[in-house]
Order: structure tokens, then sequence, then C-alpha cells
């Protein structure tokens, strides 16, 4: 469906996505993880045709990208990270706009709006200006502005980007929904825990590299499924552990200096400022849904929560069983 | 019809529809027609307190000067309106993170630099149609024709064609709005005012250098005359000067006193201008859509 052949983007002399192949089956759900910079964006922006690689080629669905651009755009659906809207244009107008720009006959766009919208739960929102949409159903119109052509491939760049728990549990949904309509989806993630059992397909890339690709469950495998969500606060450490030991997902809660070997006569505001800021790791197995429990949790004890996120330390951990780092100079590649 | 608006751009539409939605038009309507208005009362008044005895025989007179006042302020206007246009573009599109959506469809980067063009370019038309009322007055005044007006209409409708895609060509180039505009009006500025500044001192300056041989000062002249071709104000001045000294609009003879054996003839800086300012037109659109596939 997909078949890439020593893709390579260069930005002026340092290579931004280099020497990708790679073979990705209709059907599967491919999860392209790796940290910020890697080259995830740009690798599915070229397979979207919207950079010219600099060199290689990919093949989809039997069109080359350099050649017959027209036929992948016909087939692929591209939703970039950053939502774009025409902010005074209703949500229905703005679907229909690019059904027009994808050649759906006039007569077929308003059973088509209909149904995309209904499909991404905006059915309400039909008459709402794109503008005043929250950032969660944004997202979705976007999702549905890439469905206008009924693509059999969507390209999704970090789909769960900025969005709060509960839209990504209802994005999360309506990626298995497009999965079990039998689209091929290839998305990004900076997170792991993510993307790993949404997928069937995993790769790892990094400075521009694919570094390892497989089965989700082949690649997974011995990694625990839990991860860890770093908490800084204001307020009273033992408290703070207290209130959150026996949350639903909770494996583990430690404490972990923030500010050490400072010198104690420092006068500095921001400094002191740091100095009675707290940071608390917690091991967690829960959900989105049970991360967004604890996080209320956490508030109304009065806990000051400052920041509340999750740290991404599963890439190194499967990079390491296959002895490779994120900075590592060979390429592994394999079909997937 | 349904043939028709099936195959219509869809974002042509969008944007001629934002175009005439677009409250800010009318004022730039209402200011050109105003400033056009203004420079021609204040003009005519100022002529008849000057000239209050003969009123027949110098109404020529204040044809001409009317006619040439309202073509002046015409072409600096379009200069200061049409990329203000264009300036903004692709640069919101950009910055609305649109741009990719845009290229992701089936429309090719030329139609999407076409439905960026037209409207403005169109607006700026409008905007030339609506003042042919107000420049037809000087018909009524007199000692202006009607190829004369013609030629008028042919620079300024060019330059408005040049400078919306000018402004277009450097939005597609440029990280904000802001940046396209400060490289769009200095570009024009050097263009329009320093071309114009350059050309009209440079016969005073070539006569002040010394003696130059019959052959350095013809070809010093052809030079000139060409590259009158390329500034709407002197093309306009040179053509002008031309039809009062020969009554012939189309063409410039030069010789055979300055050098020539036979006559040399060469069109009329305003034909050169047209046809150079339309094909620069058509590279810049194309270097537009270029740029838009590539970045």
């Amino acid at each position: 469906m997909i078949d890439t052949r020593e893709l390579t983007r260069l930005s002026g002399q340092k290579a931004i996505v280099d020497r990708v192949s790679i073979q990705i089956e209709a059907g599967c759900v491919f999860g392209l993880v790796g940290p910020h910079g890697a080259g995830k964006t740009t690798f599915l922006r070229i397979l979207a045709t919207l950079l010219p690689p600099t060199h290689g080629d990919a093949v989809i669905g039997g069109a080359s990208i350099r050649r017959h651009a027209d036929r992948v755009r016909r087939i692929t659906g591209y939703l970039p990270e950053t939502d774009g809207v025409y902010a005074d244009m209703t949500a229905a107008e703005y679907v229909r706009f690019f059904a027009a720009c994808y050649g759906v006959p006039a007569s077929e766009r308003n059973t088509l709006v209909d149904d995309l919208l209904a499909l991404v739960d905006l059915a309400h929102c039909k008459d709402t200006l794109a503008g005043k949409l929250s950032r969660g159903m944004r997202r979705r119109l976007n999702l549905a502005r890439t469905l206008v052509h009924d693509p059999s491939i969507l390209l999704l760049d970090n789909p769960a980007a900025g969005l709060d728990p509960r839209a990504r549990i209802e994005l999360r949904e309506l990626i298995q929904e497009l999965r079990s309509m039998g689209k091929t989806i290839v998305l990004t993630s900076r997170s792991l825990a993510e993307v790993q059992d949404l997928c069937t397909h995993l790769g790892i890339m990094a400075d521009g590299r694919l570094l390892i690709t497989g089965e989700s469950a082949d690649l997974c495998s011995g990694i625990e499924p839990h991860r860890t969500i770093a908490v800084k606060f204001f307020g009273d450490v033992e408290s703070a552990v207290h209130h959150v030991r026996n949350r639903q997902g909770v494996i583990e809660a430690k404490t972990v200096p923030l500010l050490e070997n400072h010198s104690a006569n420092t006068l500095d505001a921001s400094v002191n400022m740091m100095r009675a800021l707290k940071e608390m790791h917690i091991t967690f197995a829960g959900d989105y849904s049970d991360a967004s429990d604890l996080l209320r949790h956490l508030v109304r004890a009065g806990v000051q929560v400052v920041s509340f996120a999750e740290k991404d330390d599963e890439l190194e951990k499967i990079l390491g069983r296959f002895n490779l780092s994120t900075q590592a100079k060979s390429i592994e590649q394999s079909s997937v | 019809m349904k043939t028709l608006n099936e195959n219509v751009n869809p974002l042509l539409v969008k944007e001629l529809r934002d175009v005439m939605r677009n409250p800010r038009v009318y004022t730039v309507f209402v200011v050109y027609l105003a400033s056009i208005s203004a420079i021609a009362l204040l003009l005519y008044m100022g002529l008849s307190l000057t000239n209050p005895t003969s009123r027949v025989g110098n109404s020529s007179q204040v044809g001409t000067t009317l006619f040439y006042a309202l073509v002046g302020a015409q072409v600096i206007l379009v200069c200061l309106v049409a990329p203000a246009f264009t300036i903004g573009a692709v640069t919101h599109e950009r910055r609305q993170h649109t741009l990719d959506l845009l290229k992701a469809t089936l429309l090719s980067p030329i139609q999407i630099t076409l439905a960026k063009w037209i409207p403005s370019f169109g607006l700026i038309a409008l905007l030339i149609l609506a003042t042919i009322p107000l420049t037809g007055l000087v018909f009524v005044l007199g000692g202006v024709e009607l190829t004369q007006w013609a030629a008028a209409l042919c620079v300024i409708t060019s330059s408005a064609s040049l400078f919306t895609s000018l402004g277009l060509f450097i939005s597609s180039r440029s990280h904000s709005t802001f940046d396209a505009l400060v490289i769009t009006y200095s570009l024009l500025a050097g263009m329009v005012i320093g071309l114009a500044i350059l050309m009209l001192t440079a016969p005073a300056l070539s006569a002040s250098g010394g003696r130059m041989t019959a052959a350095g000062s013809s070809a010093l002249t052809v030079l000139f005359v060409l590259l009158a071709g390329l500034n709407p104000i002197t093309a306009l001045v040179i053509t002008e000067a031309n039809f009062h000294q020969s009554s012939n609009l189309l063409t410039v003879v030069i010789g055979p006193s300055m050098g020539f054996v036979a006559p040399l003839t060469l069109p009329a800086p305003f034909l050169t201008l047209a046809v150079c300012y339309l094909a620069a037109t058509i590279v810049l659109l194309w270097l537009t859509a270029r740029t838009i596939r590539v970045r």
C-alpha cells in the first residue's frame, strides 16, 4: 500500500528525513513514534505530496509521489498537527468547501457533509462558526475534512496533540472506527504509551532515521505497560503523596528533588519560588480517564498543581532492548 | 450551469466572496474615489481662478492639465493600493495553517495562485472602472483625445496587474505579512519613484556631462525610450510628449538628425510597458505557484 525507498529530505546539508525505506500493508495502523525534531512530520508531509523528497521515492497505492502526485492526493487524507480552519466558515461550509476542492460532485456534497459531521460527532455544530469550536472539536472537524474524498489512506500527524484527556479518548475511538472501516492509517506521536494500543505496527524515528519497525506487540513485549506522570506542585509533599496513593491506576508515587546543591543564603525571589516547588513522579497504569480523575482529585484536595504531564521514557526502554538509542548511527529497517 | 458550477475553482469562489464581503474593501473604494474627486475638484477650481477671463480659449488647457493630474494620481494610488490586496494572501493562509490543507487537495499550485490573484486584480480593475466617469469629465473640457486616455488606461491597468502579482509573489516567500509589506513597498518605491527620478533627470545629467559622439547620443536616446517603458510615470510622460510633438501615439521616431542615417521607429513607451508588465505578471504568478508547491 505504502512503499518508500530511500526517502530523503535535506535542509541545507542536514538530513531531516534520512534514507527511510518502509513498506506498510493495507489495513495497518502504523504508528511513527519519536522525539521532537525526529523528522516524523516531514516524512508525513512528503507522503502527502506537500514536500518533494530530495532523494528517493514513495509509491502509495501504486502511484509515485514524484510522478503522480494527483493520484496520491486522491487516495490520501492528510491531517496536520496544527488545525487549520477558516474562522468565518461554519463547520458545514468548511467541509463542503474542501469537498469541492477534492472534486466531489455538488449533488453529493450536502449528504456527505451531514454524514461526516455525524461520524465525528459534530452534527449539532453544523452551523457553528469553525473559529468558535473548541480545540477538540476543531480536531474532529479537520478529521472530517480529511475524509471528504473517502481516501483509503489516512496520514495523521500527531492527532492527539494539544487535546485534553477526554478529547483524546474521543479521538482514539474515532481512529479505531476508521480502522474498522478498512482505512490504512499512518499516525505520528511523541508518546509510545499514547499509540501502542491503537497501532498494529510501530516504527521509531530519531534524527531523521527510522531506527526500528515491527509489530506493535513484538516491540512492546517486555515493556511494562505503565508510564510515568510528573507532577509539579506547591504544598506539603507528604500530603500530596498521600492523596495520590490508592487512586485508580497508581502503582507508585515518589518525590523528586527539584533544586539541589543550591546556596541557602540566595535571596533571589525566583530561586526561592523554585525551592518551594515540589515534584512527584507517579508510576501509572491507568488510562486517560483515570489520569484525568487523578488530576481532579489532587486539585480538590488542595494541592496547588503547577504542571501534570506524562514523561516519555518508553522509547528509550524499547531502543535499549534492541541495543539502539535515539542517537544510534546504524539503521535497522524492516518490512511490516 | 450545473457543469459550470462543478468546474469553477472553489477557492476562487471563496476568495471572491471574501473580498466582496470585506467591509474594508468599501472603505478603500470610498477613499480612492474621494481622493480622485478631490484632486479633480481642487485642480479645476485652482485653474479656473487663475484664468478667469478667457474660459473657452483655456478650457482645453485646463482639460489637458486635469487629465495629467488625474492619470498621475491614479498611477500613484494604484501603486499604493494594488499590492495591499495581495501581500497578506499567502502569509495569512500560512498563519492560519490552511495552506497545507489547500495544497493537499486536488487544486494545483497555479489554481491556488490564480484564486488569490484574480479577486485582487479584479477589485483594482473595478476601482479603475469606477473612476472612468470622473476622468471622462476632461472630454467635456477638451484638449485630450480618446486614444490618449486609452493609452493612460493601459498603463494604469498593466501597473495594477504587475503590482498585485508582485505583492502575491513576495507574500508567498515571506514569513509574515509585515515582512511582505516592507519588501513589496521598498521594491515598488525603487521601481516607480527611484526609476522615474533617474529617468527624468538623466537627459539633463547627460547634457551637462560634456561632449558625446552622435552615435553615443543616439544609443543613449534609444536606451532612454526603452527604459522609459519600464516605469509608469516616465512611460506616460514620454508617450504624451511624443504625441504632442508628432501626433503619433503608438511609435516614437528617432533621427535622422540624431546620428541615424534613416529614422529609427520604436514602440511608444506605454506599449513597451504594457508588454513588459504583462510578461512580468505571468512570470511572477508562475514563480508564486512554484514557491507554493515547494515550500
